[in-house]
């Protein structure tokens, strides 16, 4: 029941008591509390106790409501409530505490679950509350299922503000109804029911309990289904849980809310995009994102992420398999929001964060212990004894600190959604966000986004929508420690002396730019801070969607959509980052495409019992892609021309680029089910991708089967009162695909002179291709159990998969003679790649009265990953060396391991002195660090000693979501891990070690507890050995990475309308990634420089932590 | 009505065409829809004299000739083929190999498509006939390389567990491919302003596929029949020289001087050669260090003490160094002791000045890399007329005695019985050719007269001790790792019982 549906008047006369107890501590154990063991139903027997002197009836029911879970709810005009009296009570029930205030008075209360509702006997008899005139009475009476009568029941009067409440027998009474009006009848945890009066002066209605979720309809891929219908595996993000959260994303709204979904945020800054993979990775060299399907458009747009509706995650192959040949990765299926009430609701959402870093590397030294861990290894006196009393004073630079900035972040969104009359709706919303970066100088926004949805109905059967989104979106020096690039500011900060200044001449702006004793970059605070380059994208995008009822079972549907993104870029290398090499970069892109879908929906239902329904689709699209680019380098006044105008520079380079692709795709599917009991689905898409005229006959086109079947036990009749809502068996099996890329042997320009200087142009057979080349497959088989008991109230979710990737696309190198040089290599389909898991959801309802409603979400999840087949290509190493900093590659994919393997040596530790001989066999002395020789030949070498050390993929994954809704209060909180998995911490090696790129130790152990023969238990290497070998690739720096964090935490206060009456308002205050648990030495184990990659991942380069936010929250709904 | 108007739609939509998929990428050149009109295959052969000429820029490509009497090295990978030891992971060798390759692959294709370009039956004649030229050039070299080879003439012959195919067949194809040439190609260039003096001509193919008959003529091949095809054709180049105005240079400094090498020319001797104005020439590989060379190669020492003095020697060695300090420095006084090849340092973007050589000596000097001369022309004619007939004749004394001649030497011995007389003309093959003919180097005698073996006998005492027995084996390089380890059935020297 929505507190505006009360007509003011109404709610003057009646008083509906509020609790303001805030028991913060209760709610915090009861959000956190997973067992599911407690009562659902909080009829607790309260005993009271009361000391009141000449005190209103009413003041004493109010503090009955302090101290206990009751609110009470009568007619104050019919109540005398304003008598004073005494009373004195101890250890008394409600019920006893009423008969006292209420003696012998015609006055009668009934407790239903914590509303205690009082009213008069005569009531009854005379139920018109709101108007005198007199029409045509209707009366009736309100029962549950059992017969036994419900008070406090809504009754409105359809389409008006009409509205009564059952009494304490549940009987109602309304005048003033006219003969073809409608009653609603509605109650918290009921079925809402419409009944029409039709003439009749008698309804009494026999309300059912509601059964939570089942009946809901959700997005599958070109339709729409109840829950209970389905057949596949299908995720919906529960939405009511992040109602309240602060949302600046796809990815916000996701995470830790879906089970099967590995989700982590690849950095902390502003490009900080996040890797979404659901049941693992299948491709070696193809894409492993999902599919993202908005409003049924494949790679659509959604616009503002406060226009998303729902959000479906399509998991198992039979439901996917109709999105075919790029469906191998799982759909995510998008739905945004229009008009669906017909009064006017215009919404102001204001969100403004504060965003913070920690910068305090734990075990890093002050500019005082290293200065004197440089004198040590040095052995002299670099540093005298005053300096270093001095920056026992000072501090020396953070450089951390330096390079790290609190931040403001804004999200700011209006929208307006009313259906006017039956026939047209419109939902219109503006949205505004920005974003300080998490390193200095750096930033987003200010982006923006429009919105207009149209929805009407031009004629009978006839339903039309237009859906206009606009977005633009800016950003400035993004990037700047993400990825691999030793230049990076954070992978500076934290290997720059802490005994070197920032500035050479501050008042002149004269930066120091050489650190004498260890980094060999830039100054990473002159690199933050000189750093100039930016981005603006922008999308505009039109969806046309007619429908057309030709008969009731049978629609025509054609959705056209027109898209037109682009976006500019430019960077600028000034003096200070390239001194005299001055360049500037400008470039722009600008693509188009459109599509074309086609339906027919089919829908029947044969003798009551054979549900039938079926869809035909014809879908075609079309991209069309241009770039253009442009370098200027020598430039004269290169402060002056920059990226303004490349052209003010004495060289010059351009380029451009094009590229066009289409598709064409039929595709069906039939559902069929009896007496939904037992359900079959089967689907087919026909998918077509454009590609070179001469690839071979059959890889044109490429089909995607899929079956399932369901059996729904609960709907049996021997299951008849076992108590369960839902008992659905679910089995799937279906083919899907990952597309390959471009197969034409391209020709490689080579210009020739014939000796006279003027340049010819000659082609020579380039890169090679393969015209046999096609699409990956993926054959995935589901099997599933849905179980939902209590009226819903809790339910369970099981799946297990098993997914084969075959034709993986693997790369063939090609000998010399083959005429394309040393490197040549050709794609082609051998290899196998196998994914296995479970899932586990859990859907709890705990509670769900009319003050108070709890909802949780627990999910957890685990895969396992293995390349089976490599094909020809043989076992290789990937992942970087970091730009030289590592002298290996140090990740594996090879038969039998999972992607993303770590691959190096294994360190034992340090060689003792008791090892002498041993150690001297490799070349090294006590006091070193000592690797594993496996194959015992008195050399460490990559090809027979490097071993597994490590995987970057979780053991299992969880989430868990919770929402606790208190009279006005709103609790949420999200808590997501991963567990089990490995983080390369090569940042921390590089500060532990006297390395090439970190010439000095920055960590307190390995500079102070280091080895020497009276400290032989060290775990740090005789930082005066010279015999030393360090090996970056070993275990040494291999942690393990396992998380857990509260994603987010807020609590929001709704104000009751009678503070606020034209509105309701909402603050809410929350924190986003305020606490995280690990292990790790690093700052943050979910941050990876490996970004989307597969092939590697967990590999801290100094790569951006997430920041810690907290977010003030303003919503107004007028 | 309405009803069906909407089905009507559908159908209009549903009707699509395959051609909608069918997308042709602009803005790239592709192999599949390439070579489609004139233009195309005027693009696709200007790449085979690209090819070319990357081919035969620095000297890497020359490093199968290190092993010879003529010439030695101390840098890596052509001290390993000095000393004969070269494995397969002789990068210079691979590169080699890899070169030659790219050029094959590059004359397939063009001899695959040119016939349905659309262009006249003339164009299309001639722009596969340079690529048969190319391509008979290629599999040449590599044949007397490797001996055994991957034959790959057509893009669809390669495949990854390709068999070897033995000399002869290769020879079969080169000659086959070369008589394409000399019949297709124009006697000279002139009507096309870029290739005039430039472009292979029907001499030039003549004149290479007379050496290729004297080559199948010995080992590994020893055709019966060859030295009457080479004498034969080498006599139709003599006797036509006018033609293509083969003659040699009067003066033996004026067949290397940048007077008449340079850019897109080169001088009247000069029968093949690869042009570049700003190529990558080989001066800086036989140069010493002293001259801020990289001294890739140079003489053997007994080589160049017992090359006959005369005018030749002088244009081909420097012995006596003149210093920036003023002093001049014999060879054994340099940090590698070594007399050096100077043919090639002079050039005209970086012209020397011989008395300061250290300031002009530049890597890239636009010089054209020099594969056939008409003297080869002349002593595969003497030989080959010989060795067909058994009988030294005047014509045959004539030819070699015009190549002595002009060297400075005087007229050969007459009255030699046809083995010694062709022993004559192989001596003076080695002291015309050596050091820096990418075809006719020395060492390519070596392996068809089977002197490998005897050749190490002649090597200065203070040379690179030779590493392993010279066998048959020896002859022949080792297959580059990269393909060896792809298909093992490029095994080195599987052919050896």
């Amino acid at each position: 029941m929505k507190k505006n549906d009360f007509p003011d008047g109404f709610r003057k006369k009646w008083s509906m008591r509020k609790k303001i107890i805030m028991r913060i501590k209760l709610f915090a154990v009861l959000i956190c509390f997973v067992g599911l063991t407690g009562s659902f139903a909080s009829t607790a027997q309260t005993k009271l106790k009361l000391n009141i002197k000449n005190t209103t009836i009413k003041n004493v029911l109010n503090q009955i409501e302090n101290q206990s879970e009751y609110s009470f709810m009568y007619d104050a005009s019919k109540i005398n409530v304003d008598r004073k009296i005494n009373l004195t009570v101890e250890n008394s029930s409600v019920e006893d505490i009423l008969k006292i205030i209420f003696p012998n008075q015609n006055v009668f209360y009934r407790i239903i679950d914590r509303h205690i509702i009082i009213s008069k006997k005569s009531d009854s008899e005379s139920g018109n509350i709101l108007f005198s005139q007199q029409y045509k009475k209707i009366s009736g009476k309100v029962t549950d299922s059992s017969g036994a009568s419900i008070p406090g029941v809504n009754v409105v009067l359809k389409g008006t503000k009409i509205i009564t409440i059952t009494d304490s027998e549940g009987r109602y009474s309304l005048a003033n109804v006219f003969n073809d009006a409608t009653l609603v009848f509605s109650f918290v945890g009921m079925k809402t029911q419409e009944i029409a009066v039709d003439g009749k002066t008698s309804v009494n209605v026999v309300m059912e309990e509601t059964t939570i979720g089942i009946e809901e309809v959700i997005a599958i891929g070109y339709g729409t289904a109840k829950r209970s219908d389905i057949t596949g595996s299908i995720s919906s993000i529960p939405m009511e849980l992040s109602k309240n959260q602060p949302v600046r994303g796809l990815s916000d709204l996701m995470q830790g809310r879906v089970a099967g979904i590995v989700q982590t945020t690849t950095n902390g800054d502003i490009s900080g995009s996040s890797k979404i993979r659901i049941r693992g990775a299948n491709s070696i060299s193809g894409n492993n994102d999902p599919l993202y399907v908005v409003d049924g458009i494949i790679g659509g747009s959604y616009g503002s992420i406060h226009d998303v509706a729902s959000v479906e995650v399509l998991k198992d192959a039979s439901a996917t398999a109709i999105y075919g040949e790029r469906a191998s990765n799982g759909v995510i299926l998008i739905t945004t929001k229009k008009a669906s009430s017909s009064k006017p609701v215009i919404q102001f959402n204001m969100n403004t964060g504060f965003q913070s870093q920690n910068t305090n590397y734990d075990d890093k030294m002050n500019a005082a212990e290293y200065a004197s861990v440089v004198n040590d290894i040095y052995s002299s006196t670099v540093f005298s004894d005053s300096e270093i009393s001095d920056f026992e004073k000072t501090g020396g630079t953070d450089w951390v600190d330096m390079v790290m900035q609190s931040a403001i972040v804004n999200d700011h969104n209006i929208s307006y959604s009313q259906k006017v009359n039956n026939k047209t709706g419109i939902y219109a919303s503006g949205r505004y966000s920005d974003a300080q970066g998490a390193m200095i100088n750096s930033k987003s926004g200010g982006d923006y986004s429009l919105r207009s949805r149209i929805d009407f109905e031009p004629a009978k059967n006839l339903k039309v929508s237009l859906d206009v989104k606009a977005s633009r979106a800016k950003s400035k020096n993004g990037g700047n420690s993400t990825g691999i690039n030793k230049s990076n500011s954070l992978f500076q900060a934290l290997i720059w002396s802490p005994t070197e200044p920032v500035w050479d001449n501050e008042e002149e702006g004269e930066y120091h730019q050489y650190d004498s004793y260890s980094a060999l970059w830039y100054n990473p605070y002159m690199k933050a801070m000189e750093r100039d380059t930016w981005k603006i994208s922008h999308n505009i995008n039109a969806t046309l969607d007619v429908k057309y009822d030709i008969f009731d079972f049978l629609s025509y549907n054609v959705l056209g959509y027109t898209s037109t993104s682009g976006g500019d870029s430019g960077s600028y290398n000034n003096s200070w980052l390239s001194p005299g090499d001055e360049s500037a970069d400008r470039s722009s892109y600008d693509n188009s495409s459109w599509r074309l879908i086609n339906t027919i929906d089919f829908h029947k239902t044969f003798n009551n019992v054979h549900n039938v329904s079926a869809i035909a689709v014809y879908e075609s699209e079309y991209e069309k892609k241009w770039s253009l680019s442009g370098t200027g380098k020598d430039l004269p006044v290169p402060d002056l021309s920059s990226y303004w105008d490349v052209g003010l520079s004495d060289t010059q380079s351009t380029s451009s680029g094009y590229s066009e692709g289409s598709r064409l795709a039929f595709l069906g599917r039939l559902n069929y089910n009896y007496m939904s009991r037992y359900y079959f689905t089967a689907s087919y898409r026909l998918d077509a991708k454009s590609g070179p005229t001469n690839r071979v006959e059959e890889n044109k086109w490429g089909g995607f089967p899929s079956f399932a079947v369901s059996w729904r036990l609960s709907e049996e009749s021997f299951m008849e009162d076992s108590g369960f809502d839902n008992l659905k068996l679910r089995l799937g099996w279906g083919k899907t695909g990952n597309p390959c890329g471009w197969e034409y042997t391209t020709m490689t320009e080579k210009g020739y002179d014939y000796g006279i200087g003027a340049n010819y142009m000659a082609y020579i057979p380039g890169t090679p291709a393969n015209d046999n080349l096609k699409w990956e497959t993926t054959t995935q088989i589901d099997a599933g159990l849905d179980v939902s008991i209590m009226k819903g109230k809790l339910s369970f979710s099981f799946d297990y998969y098993h997914k084969l990737t075959n034709d993986l696309l693997t790369s063939v190198e090609l000998p010399m003679y083959y005429g394309y040089g040393y490197t040549a290599s050709y794609s082609q389909n051998l290899g196998e790649i196998k994914n296995t898991g479970y899932e586990f959801t859990v859907d709890a309802t705990p509670i769900q009265t009319k003050n108070l409603v709890w909802k949780l979400n627990f999910n957890i999840s685990k895969y396992n990953n293995e390349v089976k087949d490599l094909g020809n290509e043989g076992a290789f190493l990937t992942g970087t060396t970091g730009e030289g900093l590592l002298s290996t590659k140090t990740y594996r994919v090879e038969e039998g391991l999972s992607l993303s393997t770590m691959w190096g040596y294994k360190c034992l530790g340090i060689w003792g002195t008791d090892e002498t001989t041993e150690a001297a066999k490799y070349g090294e002395q006590p006091g070193d660090y000592k690797y594993e020789d496996v194959n015992g030949d008195g050399v460490i070498s990559m090809d027979d000693d490097a071993q597994k050390i490590g995987d970057s993929n979780p053991d299992f994954t969880y989430g868990l979501s919770s929402s606790l809704s208190y009279k006005n209060f709103d609790f949420n909180i999200l808590i997501q891990g991963l567990h089990g998995q490995d983080v390369f911490n090569v940042m921390r090696g590089v500060m532990a070690s006297v390395h090439g790129d970190a010439r000095m130790i920055m960590l307190k152990g390995p500079g102070e507890d280091y080895w020497t023969e009276s400290n032989q238990d060290s775990e740090w290497p005789n930082i005066h050995s010279s015999s030393n070998t360090l090996r970056l690739n070993s275990t040494k720096w291999i942690e393990e990475g396992s998380w857990l964090k509260i994603r987010n935490i807020g609590v929001t206060y709704n104000i009751p309308r009678r503070y606020i009456a034209f509105a309701d308002v909402a603050f809410t205050v929350s924190g986003q990634n305020i606490l995280t648990l690990s292990k790790y030495k690093g700052f943050d184990p979910e941050v990876s420089a490996s970004g989307s990659s597969d092939l590697w991942g967990g590999f801290d380069f100094g790569t951006v932590p997430i920041p810690k936010r907290i977010t003030l929250g303003v919503n107004v709904t007028f | 009505m309405k009803r069906y108007c909407f089905l009507i739609i559908t159908i209009l939509l549903v009707s699509c065409s395959s051609e909608f998929l069918d997308i042709d990428p602009k803005g790239t050149m592709y192999a599949e829809s390439f070579y489609a009109t004139g233009d195309e295959l005027e693009m696709a052969v200007t790449a085979l004299y690209w090819s070319f000429q990357d081919w035969s820029e620095y000297s890497d490509d020359m490093v199968c000739t290190a092993a010879g009497n003529d010439k030695t090295s101390n840098f890596d990978n052509w001290k390993e083929v000095d000393v004969f030891d070269a494995e397969s992971d002789n990068a210079e060798l691979g590169l080699n190999y890899s070169d030659l390759y790219i050029m094959i692959n590059s004359c397939n294709e063009i001899l695959e498509n040119y016939e349905d370009a659309d262009a006249s039956d003339a164009v299309k004649e001639v722009c596969a006939a340079q690529a048969h030229f190319f391509r008979a050039m290629a599999y040449f070299h590599l044949v007397r390389i490797y001996k055994m080879l991957p034959l790959v003439t057509s893009s669809s012959d390669a495949v990854l567990d390709l068999e070897l195919t033995d000399s002869e067949e290769i020879y079969d194809v080169i000659i086959s491919d070369l008589k394409i040439a000399e019949t297709d190609l124009p006697d000279n260039w002139d009507s096309d302003s870029k290739r005039a003096g430039v472009a292979v001509t029907n001499g030039g193919a003549k004149s290479l596929l007379a050496y290729v008959y004297l080559c199948e003529a010995g080992y590994p091949v020893n055709k019966d029949g060859a030295y009457a095809l080479a004498a034969a054709k080498a006599k139709d180049v003599i006797d036509n020289a006018s033609t293509w105005g083969y003659k040699l240079m009067e003066n033996i400094e004026d067949l290397y001087s940048a007077d008449y090498n340079y850019e897109n020319k080169s001088c009247d001797e000069v029968v093949l050669a690869s042009y570049s104005e700003n190529g990558y020439g080989c001066v800086k590989a036989s140069m010493p260090g002293e001259y801020g060379g990289w001294q890739v190669y140079y003489a053997e020492i007994n080589f160049f003490e017992n090359y006959p003095e005369c005018a030749r020697k002088d244009a081909i060695f420097m012995s006596d160094f003149p210093m920036k300090d003023g002093t001049v420095k014999h060879y054994t006084e340099l940090a590698s002791g070594h007399p050096y090849y100077k043919q090639y340092w002079d050039g005209d973007d970086s012209k020397i000045n011989w008395s300061k050589i250290w300031e002009g000596a530049d890597w890239k000097n636009g010089r054209p890399q020099v594969l056939l001369t008409h003297a080869n022309t002349l002593l595969v004619y003497a030989e080959a007329k010989v060795m067909s007939s058994g009988i030294v004749d005047a014509t045959a004394e004539d030819a070699l005695n015009q190549v002595r001649n002009r060297a400075g030497l005087p007229d050969v011995t007459t009255g030699l019985d046809a083995e010694a007389f062709r022993d004559s003309v192989v001596l003076e093959r080695s002291y015309e050719f050596c050091g820096g003919y990418f075809t006719i180097d020395p060492w390519y005698d070596l392996v068809r007269l089977e002197r490998v073996e005897k050749s190490i006998d002649n090597r200065d005492e203070s040379e690179n001790t030779i590493v392993n027995p010279i066998t048959k084996r020896r002859y022949f390089s080792p297959y580059p790792y990269n393909d060896y380890a792809k298909n093992p059935n490029l095994t080195w020297g599987t052919w050896q019982k």
